[in-house]
């Protein structure tokens, strides 16, 4: 049985009554624009993490952090986690609130998990001090303390959030035991501690279209597989895109002003470089690879998969990704908009449940989800030339 | 205009596809589509093939049904290959909203089992898909899609298309056929073992001699498709041709009080 053997989004962003079954080893997510790709990645990074707001918040801000452009909110950002209720429904002086719901089977211990916020508002009743010129009319510059004393409206919102898990602790009575939490958060304040986040976590890890080109916690994971003894088969994948790479090394630079320590690769016609002056498809297949060394027994979420890699390099790239995924125990879910992309994996996998390719069609209350497995897939590409995307 | 509804039909072969569509053209008043994939419609561009860049079969046919339509209807005859029809139909179907087809049909050949046993192999083929597939030939159930099933010569006794095909001929080219027949009985029963004809195969060389002074050169395909095998005059005087004409008419709610007939 797999970490996830079906998932069952009843209401996430806008989705609405989405079933994902008979989930595979490689999960490849098609379907026109919009039609909850992403979203289904964000939900099951959340799934994943159900009561760590730091998760939340991530996968929130994720796709604004993306474009650069980040002008919602924080919580606004979180209430946009949670379906849109049309205007006509809601009711006059009620609080906005809204709900999100997903379930699911197999090995991972939380089977269902449940959400509500509900905007609050509340007046800021201490003191704030604020910083005022001495004399506006001069050119001093001097600033003094002065007292505010506007009381100030401020919203927030009430989370509530619920999961139901199976525990071995508990006895065999409570076959599903109901864990709740509630936070309270307000902008731009402080949250002192995050009991249980840590608890029902699946280790997820996202790859979105532009994640390589930052570099947290590249270092971290670069040594992290260099723990395992897994760095001579990331060399071998960045190999496919660039047959000079040797090897990566963490280094700081002895011209360097800073002590920074930088990722370098060690390249036959270049020498010793920065990683940074490689191309996307390098630095992309080694974020890739380091987040799936990261993930061991977990689930790797890549959101676009055929992103930045040469058409050329696409078999052997995946092969090297479907041996990893086995060998690692790692459930992968991918989003594609590339026909090319999936016939590759079709090349590179060989039984029904290595590959299951689902199609998202959204429809006015649910979206339907067309599922092919490995044998139908290959039938339908490969002897059928069918268009499978759409 | 009201909107266009579509319908697929299913068939074993090239001959057979080549057939449904001469008798829905030229007795039924559906037009052919023109080819052009820019005004190709857009619930069948889903059939249209994109075989894959790499690892591609580079001399196999178009896996393309062929396109023709009325003001109401447009159907797909699509052609599968021989005893993968059922495979690579239930294969296609489920990649598309089949529940908004307005009819779903098979029309099959009767050449190795009796048209019931073919009708059971096609109703266990598609029960994934359509839990109400009629089993018996001739057969129309009126759900939604609107299912039929139709086992050639005549939905009672074994054949192929060519069975039918001949009794077209010897209403539309007596004379021809009567040639072609004393030609093909010249062969004696070794040479046709030594040959390797399979039942049914007699039907088939007499067509093909026949097509052969009507289109000299072209194939059994060619000449349903061109000659007058298919007609107004050979549907008012072969029963069997008009069986099916109706058996079409019924599934694809056609009109016939607007079609056109040649």
């Amino acid at each position: 049985m797999r970490k996830l053997e079906s998932i069952h989004f009843h209401q996430f962003r806008g989705i609405r009554d989405l079933r994902l079954e008979h989930l595979g080893q490689v999960n490849l997510l098609v379907g026109t624009n919009n039609s909850g790709k992403t979203s289904v990645l964000e939900g099951l990074s959340i799934y994943c993490h159900p009561l760590d707001l730091r998760e939340w918040f991530r996968i929130a801000r994720q796709r604004e952090q993306e474009s650069r452009f980040s002008q919602t909110s924080i919580l606004d950002s979180i209430r946009w986690l949670f379906p849109k209720v049309y205007s006509h429904e809601k009711k006059e002086n009620n609080p906005e609130t809204g709900t999100l719901s997903i379930s699911s089977d197999g090995l991972f211990s939380v089977k269902n998990l449940q959400a509500r916020y509900e905007v609050i508002e509340g007046l800021r009743i201490s003191e704030r001090k604020r910083m005022s010129k001495l004399d506006r009319n001069k050119d001093d510059e001097t600033l003094e303390e002065v007292e505010d004393e506007t009381p100030e409206l401020r919203k927030g919102i009430d989370l509530h959030i619920e999961i139901y898990a199976e525990s071995e602790q508990l006895s065999l009575l409570d076959t599903q035991p109901k864990f709740a939490q509630d936070f309270q958060l307000w902008e731009d304040d402080f949250i002192g501690k995050l009991p249980g986040s840590g608890r029902w976590n699946l280790d997820t890890s996202i790859v979105t279209p532009s994640s390589h080109r930052s570099e947290t916690n590249q270092l971290r994971l670069l040594s992290k597989a260099s723990f395992q003894n897994f760095k001579p088969d990331v060399i071998n994948l960045l190999r496919q895109v660039d047959p000079g790479i040797i090897d990566i090394e963490i280094l700081l630079s002895p011209d360097s002003i800073s002590s920074r320590f930088n990722t370098y690769i060690q390249h036959e016609k270049f020498g010793l470089a920065p990683l940074s002056t490689f191309g996307d498809g390098v630095r992309r297949l080694l974020h890739i690879a380091l987040k799936l060394a990261s993930v061991q027994g977990g689930i790797l979420l890549i959101d676009e998969l055929e992103v930045t890699i040469h058409t050329e390099a696409l078999q052997d790239s995946y092969k090297w990704l479907i041996r990893w995924c086995k060998e690692l125990d790692v459930q992968l879910f991918a989003t594609t908009h590339s026909l090319e992309a999936v016939d590759s994996l079709l090349e590179v996998t060989e039984s029904e449940l290595d590959l299951v390719l689902h199609r998202l069609e959204p429809k006015e209350h649910h979206t339907r989800v067309v599922r092919h497995d490995w044998n139908r897939l290959k039938l339908l590409r490969e002897e059928l030339g069918q268009e499978v995307r759409w | 205009m009201v909107d266009r509804r579509y319908a697929l039909l299913g068939v074993e072969g090239y001959h057979d596809q080549a057939f449904l569509e001469r008798v829905l053209d030229k007795l039924l008043g559906f037009k052919k589509f023109n080819g052009k994939e820019s005004d190709l419609e857009t619930f069948w561009r889903k059939f249209v093939p994109v075989y894959p860049s790499k690892g591609g079969k580079l001399y196999i046919r178009l896996d393309m049904p062929s396109i023709i339509h009325t003001e109401d209807v447009s159907v797909a005859i699509y052609a599968g290959e021989g005893t993968n029809l059922i495979q690579n139909l239930v294969a296609k179907l489920s990649d598309i909203d089949y529940s908004t087809l307005l009819a779903f049909g098979i029309v099959a050949d009767a050449d190795k089992n009796s048209p019931d046993r073919v009708g059971e192999i096609y109703s266990e083929g598609f029960r994934e898909l359509f839990a109400n597939f009629p089993n018996k030939p001739g057969v129309i159930i009126e759900s939604l899609p609107r299912l039929g099933l139709y086992i050639l010569p005549d939905n009672s006794n074994q054949g192929v298309l060519d069975t039918l095909i001949c009794k077209c001929g010897e209403s539309a080219y007596p004379e021809f056929m009567k040639r072609a027949r004393s030609y093909i009985d010249q062969f004696s029963p070794e040479e046709i073992k030594d040959i390797g004809w399979k039942p049914f195969d007699k039907e088939k060389a007499i067509v093909a001699t026949v097509a052969s002074v009507l289109k000299p050169g072209g194939t059994n395909t060619a000449t349903i498709s061109q000659n007058n095998w298919v007609c107004s005059q050979t549907s008012a005087t072969v029963p069997e041709l008009n069986s099916i004409v109706s058996f079409l008419e019924n599934l694809l709610m056609v009109d016939t009080a607007n079609s056109s007939t040649t």
